[in-house]
C-alpha cells in the first residue's frame, strides 16, 4: 500500500498521486470543442471556406470580372457552355413550337440550331464549364461567389469581433461599475442609436473616401450597441453573485473580476448573439455598397450577389440560390461552432467530459 | 428605486437635446443641400428658396431657431414634400409603421420565446436541432428574398392574400398577414436563439435546483423562476429593437408598398431634407430613450439581484 502523500502546493499531483497537467481555459476549451462533433464539423467547414476564398486567385476558375457576352444567364451545369446554350435554346424553341401548334422545327429554327452546334465545337470559348451558372453579364458565378466570400467573410468576422470586443468591454464596465458612469455610457449608446446612420456614412464617404477600410469603420460604428446593452444587463445581474463576492473578498481587482469572472459567465448569450450578427453585417455591407460606400462593381460580395439574384429569382433562380445557399451553409457552420464554443468555454461545465 | 427612476427619467431630457444637436451638425455637414438638383436653378430662385427656409441666416441662428420650434412641438416644413410640415408627415406615417412593427414583434416575441424554451428543454434532440436550424435560416435569408417569395406564392399564384397596400377602404385585415409574417421572421429567429441560450444558462443555476428541491411543481419552476431569469438578455435585446422597428422598416415597407416611416429614411437622407431627417431622429430618439429606460426598470422586476444605487 502506498503511503499517503501530503497534498502538494504546486498541484502537479492530485490526492491520488496521479500527475496532473495544469490546464488553461483555452486548452481545456479546445479539448472539449474537439469532442463536439457538430462544432468540429462547423469548424472544418469554416476553415474550408477560408481556404477556398483566400486561394481563389490561384484556383482554376475564371476571373470574376470576365464577361462572355454570349454566355448570359446560363444555368449551372457540368457540361460545357456551348452544350448548355444549345440545350436551353432547343428547349425554348420546342416551347414556341408547341405553342404554335407545330410538330417540327421550321427551316429557320433548324438553321439556327445547326449554327449553334457548329459554334459550340469551333469556338474555344464555348468549352468553358460553369458549375454554378453565369449571371446576366455572362460572368462565372462560382468565381464571383468565391471572390465575394473574401469580402463578406472579412466583413462578417471583423464586424462581429469588433462588436463583441467593444461590446463586452464597455458593457461589462458599465454594468459592473454602475452609477454615474453607467448612466453616462448608456446615454452615449442611446445617442449612437439615434443619430442618422445613413448621413454619417455619407459624410464619412465624403471626408475619407471610399475604400474597404472605411467600410469596416462604417459597419463597426454601430455594430456594438445592442451587444453592449445585453452584456451590461447580464453583468448587472451577476455582479452580486457568490463567486463574485468570493473573488472580491480575496482581493481581486475590478479588471480581474470583470474579465476573469463575469464575462466568462455571460459568454453563452454573447456567443449566440455574435453569431446572430454575422448575417446582418453581410447584408449591411451590400446595402452600403449599393449606396456607393464599400466595394464597387465588378467586385462582388455575397450580399450584393444575393440582392442581384433576388431581382431575377423567377427567371434565373440559380443566381439567387447559389450565393444564398453558400452563405447559409457558412452561417450554419458559424452557429454550430458558436454553440460548441459556448459549451467549451462554459465555466460551469469545467469538470465535465 | 423611485428616486432612481425619477433621476434616470430626468437624464433623458438633456440626452434628447444632445442627440438633436449632434444630428443637426451631421445633417448640415453632409455634402450637398436640399436645393441642389440636376437641372440648374437660377441664383434668384435659389436665393428666394433659401430665404423661405431661413437658410440664409448663420448656422448658430438657424440652430437656435430650429430648437425653439422643436421645444414648441413644431418640427418645421419639409424641404422636399412641398406644402407638408414634418409634423403632418410623421402623423400620417408613424401609426402605420407602429402598427406593423408592433404586430410583427408581438408575433416574434410570442413564438420566439416559446420555441426557445422548448428547444432548451429538449436540448440536443431533433426538436432542438430542427427548430434551431429553422432559426438559422430565418436569420440568414434576407427579407428582400422572403417578401417577394411569399408574394409570388400566396398572392400571385394562389390569390389568397392581397399583394400589397395597407389597411383602408379596399383592404381588410388580410393585407396585414404577409408584411407581418415577413418582418417578424428574423426577430422571431433571434429571440428563439437568445431564449434558448439563456434558458440553458438559467436551468443550471443554483436557485433552480433550490426551487425544485423545495418541491415546487415543474410549471411553477419554469414560469416563475426559469423564464423570469432567462428573460434578461431577451429584454435587453428587445428594448432598442422595439424602438427601431416601431419607427419604420425600409425593406418590408418598400416590398409591400406600405405608407410608413421607412421610406423617409433613405429619401430624406438622399434629398438632404434637413427637417424631415431631424424629425425622424427626434421620433426615433424619444422612442429609443423611453424603451431603454423601460428596460432598465424591467430589469429590477425580473431579477431581484439587480439593484440600483
Amino acid at each position: 500500500m502506498a503511503k499517503p502523500t501530503a497534498p502538494k502546493r504546486d498541484s502537479l499531483t492530485n490526492e491520488f498521486d496521479q500527475t496532473m497537467k495544469p490546464v488553461s481555459l483555452w486548452t481545456d476549451a479546445w479539448r472539449r470543442l474537439r469532442k463536439n462533433k457538430m462544432a468540429f464539423g462547423g469548424l472544418i467547414i469554416i476553415v474550408f471556406y477560408f481556404v477556398a476564398c483566400l486561394a481563389s486567385p490561384v484556383l482554376p476558375i475564371y476571373p470574376y470580372q470576365e464577361q462572355v457576352v454570349s454566355h448570359q444567364n446560363l444555368p449551372p451545369s457540368l457540361h460545357s457552355a456551348g452544350k448548355v446554350m444549345l440545350f436551353t435554346r432547343t428547349a425554348y424553341m420546342k416551347q414556341t413550337m408547341e405553342a404554335d401548334g407545330r410538330s417540327e422545327f421550321n427551316a429557320d429554327e433548324k438553321a439556327q440550331l445547326e449554327a449553334m452546334r457548329i459554334d459550340a465545337q469551333v469556338n474555344p470559348e464555348n468549352n468553358r464549364v460553369y458549375l454554378l451558372g453565369t449571371d446576366n453579364l455572362g460572368r462565372d458565378l462560382l468565381s464571383r461567389i468565391l471572390y465575394g466570400g473574401r469580402i463578406s467573410i472579412m466583413i462578417g468576422l471583423t464586424g462581429t469581433l469588433t462588436a463583441v470586443f467593444v461590446g463586452i468591454v464597455l458593457g461589462s464596465i458599465s454594468g459592473y461599475v454602475g452609477g454615474r458612469l453607467d448612466n453616462l455610457m448608456m446615454r452615449f449608446v442611446d445617442i449612437m442609436y439615434s443619430l442618422p446612420y445613413m448621413l454619417l456614412v455619407i459624410i464619412m464617404m465624403a471626408l475619407f473616401g471610399q475604400n474597404i477600410f472605411n467600410l469596416f469603420i462604417a459597419i463597426a460604428l454601430v455594430s456594438w450597441l445592442t451587444i453592449c446593452r445585453v452584456v451590461r444587463g447580464q453583468v448587472m445581474s451577476l455582479q452580486n453573485a457568490e463567486f463574485v463576492e468570493a473573488a472580491r473578498s480575496m482581493g481581486a481587482s475590478t479588471g480581474r473580476i470583470i474579465f476573469r469572472h463575469l464575462t466568462p459567465n455571460t459568454l453563452g448569450v454573447i456567443v449566440v448573439f455574435s453569431t446572430l450578427m454575422v448575417p446582418q453585417f453581410i447584408m449591411q455591407e451590400s446595402f452600403l455598397s449599393f449606396l456607393g460606400l464599400g466595394v464597387s462593381a465588378p467586385m462582388a460580395s455575397w450580399g450584393s450577389l444575393v440582392s442581384e439574384g433576388a431581382n431575377v429569382m423567377e427567371l434565373y433562380p440559380w443566381q439567387l440560390l447559389a450565393p444564398a445557399i453558400t452563405m447559409t451553409v457558412f452561417l450554419f457552420a458559424m452557429n454550430f461552432l458558436g454553440d460548441g464554443l459556448r459549451d467549451a468555454l462554459d465555466p460551469q461545465s469545467k469538470n465535465k467530459l | 428605486m423611485i428616486r432612481f427612476t425619477i433621476r434616470r427619467f430626468l437624464s433623458l431630457i438633456p440626452t434628447i437635446f444632445i442627440i438633436i444637436t449632434f444630428a443637426f451638425i451631421i445633417v448640415r455637414s453632409a455634402p450637398g443641400g436640399p436645393f441642389s438638383s440636376e437641372h440648374n436653378t437660377t441664383p434668384e430662385i435659389l436665393e428666394n428658396l433659401q430665404k423661405k427656409y431661413h437658410m440664409d441666416e448663420s448656422m448658430p441662428r438657424q440652430y437656435v431657431r430650429y430648437m425653439s420650434q422643436v421645444v414648441q412641438g413644431d418640427l418645421g416644413p419639409s424641404f422636399r414634400y412641398k406644402d407638408y410640415t414634418v409634423n403632418q408627415l410623421v402623423k400620417q406615417a408613424l401609426p402605420t409603421s407602429m402598427l406593423l412593427g408592433f404586430m410583427a414583434l408581438a408575433v416574434a416575441v410570442l413564438f420566439g420565446i416559446s420555441i426557445g424554451i422548448i428547444s432548451a428543454l429538449k436540448q440536443n434532440t431533433w426538436v432542438d436541432y430542427s427548430s434551431m436550424s429553422l432559426a438559422v435560416i430565418g436569420i440568414s435569408v434576407p427579407l428582400f428574398v422572403i417578401g417577394p417569395l411569399l408574394k409570388l406564392y400566396l398572392s400571385l399564384k394562389h390569390d389568397w392574400l392581397p399583394t400589397s397596400g395597407w389597411l383602408g377602404e379596399r383592404n381588410g385585415w388580410l393585407v396585414l398577414i404577409m408584411p407581418v409574417a415577413t418582418l417578424c421572421l428574423p426577430y422571431l429567429a433571434s429571440i428563439a436563439r437568445l431564449t434558448r441560450a439563456s434558458v440553458l444558462d438559467v436551468l443550471r443555476a443554483d436557485f433552480i435546483r433550490t426551487a425544485r428541491a423545495k418541491g415546487l411543481s415543474e410549471p411553477v419552476v419554469m414560469l416563475k423562476h426559469v423564464l423570469k431569469g432567462a428573460m434578461l438578455p431577451v429584454v435587453s435585446y428587445l428594448g432598442p429593437t422595439f424602438a427601431l422597428i416601431l419607427t419604420g422598416t425600409v425593406v418590408v415597407e418598400t416590398i409591400f408598398t406600405i405608407p410608413g416611416m421607412g421610406r423617409f429614411y433613405i429619401q430624406a437622407a438622399f434629398n438632404r431634407d434637413y427637417t424631415l431627417i431631424l424629425g425622424d431622429v427626434i421620433v426615433l430618439s424619444i422612442l429609443m430613450l423611453f424603451m431603454n429606460f423601460l428596460v432598465d426598470i424591467i430589469y429590477g422586476f425580473l431579477d431581484p439581484r439587480i439593484s440600483y444605487k
